[in-house]
């Protein structure tokens, strides 16, 4: 191998020449990790006279010097070191300054020999010093060992242990002298599962079945009932949609459309069929490297594609592409690492940039949906305006990638190949083969990853518990401290492997579990024994989701579209949405049951979405979200109120309540008799006596206030058509079914 | 929820005591709370601040840091004058960061100086030199603190967001300057959102500059349009829907939902969802009223500049500021011009003769309504762009008549609670390029704000989220009546 120094004259001036400094990164790359004999003089040197100020337990001016990643990526005033050019180093430039800049700032200069030395160390590369801090714990953090199966502990009292899942609670229980909740009643844990499951509401007939179901498997049939469901798909497609910041539109200023539906469907598609986790996984990041890679393979890489894209800054769209897999599958969160090596996690700067050269590996390229397969391209619309039938799918193109100095485009460092982090499992690639994105995805899903397993099974936990074991599901890292139900979490992600990476079967784990029956009743004396609930000694309540609290309120009013697939529709929204675009969208307004279609169907402008989306904290789309929050502000209120589309609804609901069909058993057309149809639709319960009352009293002053008033009467209702006798009782019921839809229960999962 | 309850668990200095004020406005922790003040970090030189920001970067030479030097040499190049050539300090790439494609990885330099479109004088019994395009500012100088040093690092205009958060467009974004102040304070006025934002965002894609991001929406601001028939701009009421039905349903909702706290007594999700309710039916009442303008005498409206075509618009939404802040808004970001209006590449002259007409009345009219309402010591106001413009003529497309954006050397101001009187802090160089010393970054200003509503920005700390020193700036002490005494 070529050896810097032998080429290049150690006193060029480089300076800031990306070029020159290409030239060394290549050059130099081949021997930075081998140890020179003049390196262990250096390091003492360094050690002697830096570490004080620069080491680990101090870090003056942001620089460490003791860490080989940390001397490449330097602190405030830049790299400390270019190896292989010593004339170039600031470090050297510092020693020998007479300013006020001079290192060390204080006591005797350093001698002649000892510059020598440093001279002589960094133009042989720099070797020596380990390219990770060895002093830290990150040897024994406990995400990062592999996973083992755990065995459930046997706990004395079996009558609440329903599974091991249980076991494994109960025991942390017992420990902290906690009693779990009971179950919830049958009516709540259906109206639980189907919004869990499914995002829509239990048929009132279902509910009414599963009441009095005295099968002693009513519950696991329930569970397979709705696992079974097409919309099961469509709910858990949007929750990965999230960590793949999905879009229809490119982002940034631009923000232009994008057509990678096709992507979406793919997702939902792979869920109801069960698809195993590996594949899923190994589709998206590589399907087009698969081995005689089908069409739907090769959509499936589309996951990539929902980068942000700002056109001709494709680096950064390369970046997110690394710490979206970071957060999605490793739990990590990359980006410190992208202008310096991570300070807290064992992830270099170099590091970064080897995970970087993966993605720089490919492009997010057009894909014909026909035949034509990729395009050279993006494709136009043809003569009616129609889209010809294409994604976005990610296509191999290979290419050198260097390191960025502090981040920075600008300043190319070392040439880099496709590698994983040191601290995770050995990528082993057989030969002298660069290592392709395939090699990375068949890594991630490797029986010894002690991440991709674990971070899984956290999120799906989070879905159904509000948080998720580990609470931080982005970041498994130093920072974060080994949770509670550790063991729980193991046994989850070694089951999963152990049984195939079964989605469906992880989901009945923690379904059929007596800790997801739990009531969610919030208990007093949890709030100083276990105020987050991180033991789990009851369920919590969720408010919905942006899209589910729309899909609800539609299903509700019997409104909602079940059409699954396709390509985005444009719902009603507000005026003024997409003024003060830096480049014009529209906003064509969808007829007929596109209208109505669930809401993870929406278009989404990234920097104009649906005002529903950012208002109820649906994410933003710029990077990965493994976890949205649950805001209470009173626009929110406002805008459920008022808003069109959930006006409509109740009047959809009143109609509903009034004139049925029901499917209820009593079917009955006595004012309590609706009242209850209306609870049973939305509450999946009955009324208690004192709402009934409450509620039965404003109808009849409803009635009789627009008895004399048809045209307000007919506002309320929105029906046109209705007929003249029957519009004060229409109207007074859409006013119930409003106070209905606003309250907390209806858009809480309980 | 959730997160507010890790907050208050968490006991991490300030986390902590901005979750206990969340938590009381959400009527969660009731009857034994402290006083406002008590959760700050000391005592406040201002209850509110009036954030004026002026899209697509004035020129500071033209407007707040003239500069003689320019019309000695103009038509020279910087290397061609007696002064160090400030493209070759290194604070030149320091104070820097180019954004477009990778392929233009630097701004091109225009190194042959453009003279002074306007001429400038001493002001005030200060004496302070701001140019002849604020007639009406010139009364009030002696009134302002000047901060000539200013610098950020984007040079493009997403910068308008660095300039609210803090942060470079290709970093992580952080929560904006309002939502901060948002999150650490009480509300005065529990009818009214406490970060208000009039005429803006500008953009779509400065969002940014009014978002909370990490912090959650409840603390971005909220836009209000100055129409007392429709301020906000969701929810609205059903077209003939009458206020008494409106009220009734909230009621009612209200009812059914107590009804439903009986049997979750301890649910402080629904409790915080009930209140919620309550104060959207407040906001709702109070909003419309907080924007009518028609309320205001006419002599009022005339000396904002309401009437008067080249003012109006400025004029409204400082006023409807006066407003807000006289309501206990906390935060209210006003957007006197639209996205980039003052972005001068080509005839500086002209944009910014008409830009700063547009502004100088209402502005001076808020000083002067302020001082006169006795609000003087209770809000500060800040007045603000996103960076300078060259000293050098902008010679793209052969240009002959503008200046480029430029990130290394900007002004600012800043009048009214806690605020020095006929001050200049800081200077640029004498051709304008480099802010001298350690200047300050955007975040400084920051720091200097949240200090005057008594925060203290190295302070405010989330759980979780990483704060860089660079995020928390430092106060600009020399500027305040009471600078900060070292911890």
């Amino acid at each position: 191998m070529i050896h810097s120094v032998m080429i290049i004259p150690v006193n060029c001036e480089v300076g800031l020449d990306p070029f020159r400094l290409l030239l060394i990164g290549l050059c130099v790359s081949s021997c930075a990790a081998a140890a020179n004999a003049g390196d262990a003089p250096a390091i003492a040197l360094l050690k002697a006279k830096c570490f004080g100020c620069h080491g680990a337990a101090k870090q003056e001016g942001g620089l460490r010097l003791d860490v080989r990643g940390h001397v490449l990526a330097g602190g405030d005033s830049g790299p400390a070191v270019v190896p292989g050019n010593a004339d170039s180093s600031q470090l050297l430039r510092r020693v020998l300054s007479s300013d006020d800049d001079r290192m060390p700032p204080e006591g005797t200069r350093l001698t002649q020999e000892e510059v020598w030395l440093l001279r002589r160390w960094i133009d042989s590369g720099a070797g020596g010093l380990p390219e990770h801090d060895l002093n830290t714990k990150w040897r024994t953090h406990w995400s990062f060992q592999k996973i083992s199966m755990p065995v459930p502990p046997v706990i004395e009292d079996s009558q609440r242990v329903r599974n091991s899942v249980d076991a494994f609670v109960i025991h942390e229980l017992q420990k902290a002298g906690i009693t779990p909740s009971p179950p919830a009643d049958r009516a709540t844990l259906i109206r639980r599962l189907s919004l869990d499951v499914t995002g829509l509401l239990p048929e009132p007939k279902r509910v009414q079945q599963f009441v009095s179901d005295k099968r002693p498997d009513a519950w696991e049939q329930l569970i397979d009932e709705y696992l079974a469901s097409p919309h099961y798909g469509e709910r858990w497609a949007r929750h990965w949609m999230d960590v793949a910041r999905y879009a229809d539109s490119t982002g940034y200023e631009a923000d232009q459309p994008r057509t990678i539906w096709a992507w979406r469907d793919w997702v939902i598609n792979s869920f109801n069929q069960g698809m195993p986790f590996d594949q899923f996984v190994i589709e998206q990041i590589a399907g087009d490297l698969l081995p005689e890679a089908s069409k739907e393979q090769i959509i499936a890489t589309g996951f990539h594609c929902n980068s942000i894209f700002d056109g001709g800054v494709r680096w950064q769209a390369v970046v997110d592409r690394v710490n979206t897999t970071a957060a999605a599958f490793l739990g990590l969160t990359t980006e410190c690492a992208r202008c310096h090596t991570h300070k807290t996690d064992p992830v270099s700067h170099r590091e970064f940039y080897e995970l970087f050269a993966f993605f720089n590996d490919a492009s997010a390229t057009s894909f014909s949906l026909g035949e034509t397969g990729y395009l050279d391209q993006v494709p136009k619309p043809d003569e009616s305006g129609r889209m010809p039938p294409v994604t976005l799918a990610m296509k191999a193109t290979p290419q050198p990638t260097h390191v960025f100095g502090r981040g920075d485009p600008a300043q190319l460092g070392i040439h880099v190949s496709p590698n994983v982090p040191g601290f995770l499992p050995q990528l082993r690639i057989a030969g002298d083969r660069r290592a392709s994105r395939l090699d990375l995805a068949r890594w991630l899903m490797k029986d010894d990853h002690p991440l991709t397993a674990r971070v899984t099974v956290n999120r799906v936990w989070q879905r159904y518990f509000g948080a998720g074991l580990v609470e931080t599901s982005d970041d498994f890292g130093m920072q974060t401290p080994r949770p509670k139900h550790a063991a729980l979490l193991d046994w989850l992600a070694a089951r999963f492997m152990q049984e195939g990476w079964d989605v469906k079967k992880l989901h009945k784990h923690i379904l059929l579990s007596a800790t997801y029956r739990q009531s969610s009743n919030d208990r007093r004396e949890l709030a100083s024994a276990d105020p987050g609930n991180r033991l789990l000694a009851r369920q919590v309540r969720i408010r919905l989701p942006a899209e589910i609290i729309r899909d609800v309120f539609l299903d509700a009013g019997g409104l909602l579209s079940r059409k699954i697939g396709g390509p985005g529709v444009y719902p009603w929204q507000p005026e003024g949405i997409l003024v003060n675009r830096a480049t014009p969208a529209t906003w064509k307004k969808s007829e007929g049951e596109d209208a109505y279609r669930r809401g993870l169907y929406t278009w989404t402008w990234r920097l104009t979405p649906h005002p529903h989306m950012p208002l109820f904290d649906a994410p933003d789309g710029i990077t990965a979200c493994t976890k949205r929050s649950r805001s209470n502000v009173p626009v929110q209120a406002l805008t459920l109120l008022n808003d069109p589309v959930f006006v409509e609804a109740a009047q959809g609901l009143g109609r509903r309540v009034l004139r049925g069909p029901t499917g209820l058993s009593a079917v009955g057309s006595s004012d309590p008799e609706r009242l209850k149809r209306l609870f049973q639709i939305t509450l999946a319960r009955d009324p208690q006596p004192r709402e009934e009352q409450l509620l039965l009293d404003v109808l009849e002053r409803q009635r009789k206030s627009f008895h004399g008033q048809p045209a307000a009467a007919r506002e309320v209702c929105g029906d046109a058509e209705a007929d003249r006798g029957q519009l004060s009782q229409l109207a007074a019921w859409t006013v119930l079914a409003r106070s209905v839809l606003n309250l907390d229960e209806f858009y809480t999962r309980e | 929820m959730e997160r507010r309850r890790f907050l208050a668990d968490s006991g991490l200095g300030f986390a902590g005591l901005a979750a206990s004020a969340m938590l009381a406005d959400d009527g969660i922790v009731k009857a034994d709370s402290p006083d406002t003040h008590a959760r700050r970090h000391f005592k406040p030189a201002a209850k509110s601040v009036i954030w004026i920001f002026l899209s697509g970067g004035y020129s500071h030479m033209e407007t707040f840091d003239p500069k003689p030097a320019l019309t000695k040499y103009a038509g020279r190049t910087y290397a061609e004058t007696p002064y160090p050539n400030p493209v070759e300090s290194p604070l030149h790439r320091k104070r820097f960061r180019s954004v477009p494609a990778e392929e233009i990885d630097v701004r091109d330099v225009y190194p042959k100086i453009y003279p002074m479109q306007v001429g400038f004088r001493k002001r005030g019994t200060s004496g302070i030199e701001i140019t002849d395009w604020w007639p009406h500012l010139s009364d009030c100088v002696d009134d302002i603190s000047f901060v000539r040093n200013m610098w950020t690092t984007d040079n493009d205009h997403a910068a308008e967001n660095q300039m609210h958060t803090g942060r470079h467009r290709l970093d992580e974004t952080q929560p904006s300057i309002g939502a901060w102040a948002h999150y650490g304070l009480g509300s005065i006025n529990e009818n009214l959102p406490r970060f208000v934002v009039l005429g803006g965002p500008t953009r779509t894609d400065t969002r940014a500059s009014i978002d909370s991001y990490y912090l959650g929406p409840e603390h971005a601001g909220v836009p209000l349009q100055l129409d007392p028939g429709n301020p906000l701009a969701f929810g609205k009421r059903q077209p003939r829907q009458s206020a008494d039905q409106q009220r009734q349903e909230f009621e009612l909702v209200s009812e059914l939902n107590r009804l439903a706290a009986d049997e979750f007594p301890h649910d402080a999700q629904l409790e915080a969802r009930i209140r919620s309710y309550e104060l959207a039916f407040r906001m709702q009442a109070a909003v419309p009223e907080a924007v009518d303008l028609s309320r205001e005498t006419a002599s009022m409206k005339t000396a904002y500049g309401i009437g008067t075509k080249e003012t109006e618009t400025a004029g409204r939404r400082l006023l409807a500021a006066r407003r807000m802040v006289e309501r206990g808004v906390r935060f209210v970001q006003v957007f006197p011009s639209p996205y980039g209006k003052w972005d001068s590449h080509q005839q500086l002259k002209t944009n910014h003769t008409k830009m700063c007409l547009s502004v100088d009345q209402p502005v001076a009219a808020l000083l002067k309504d302020l001082k006169q309402r006795g609000l003087w010591d209770d809000v500060s106001v800040v007045f603000c762009t996103e960076f300078g413009r060259t000293p050098g003529l902008e010679e793209r497309s052969g240009g002959t008549t503008g200046r480029d954006h430029h990130p290394n050397g900007f002004t600012i101001w800043m009048a009214g609670a806690g605020i020095r009187q006929g001050f200049v802090h800081g200077a640029t160089d004498e051709l304008g390029y480099h802010a001298l010393g350690e200047g300050h970054y955007v975040t400084d200003l920051h720091a200097t704000v949240l200090h005057l509503l008594g925060l203290d920005n190295t302070r405010l700390e989330i759980p979780g989220r990483k704060r860089l020193d660079i995020d928390r700036g430092a106060v600009i002490g020399d500027i305040l009546t009471s600078p900060p005494t070292p911890a």
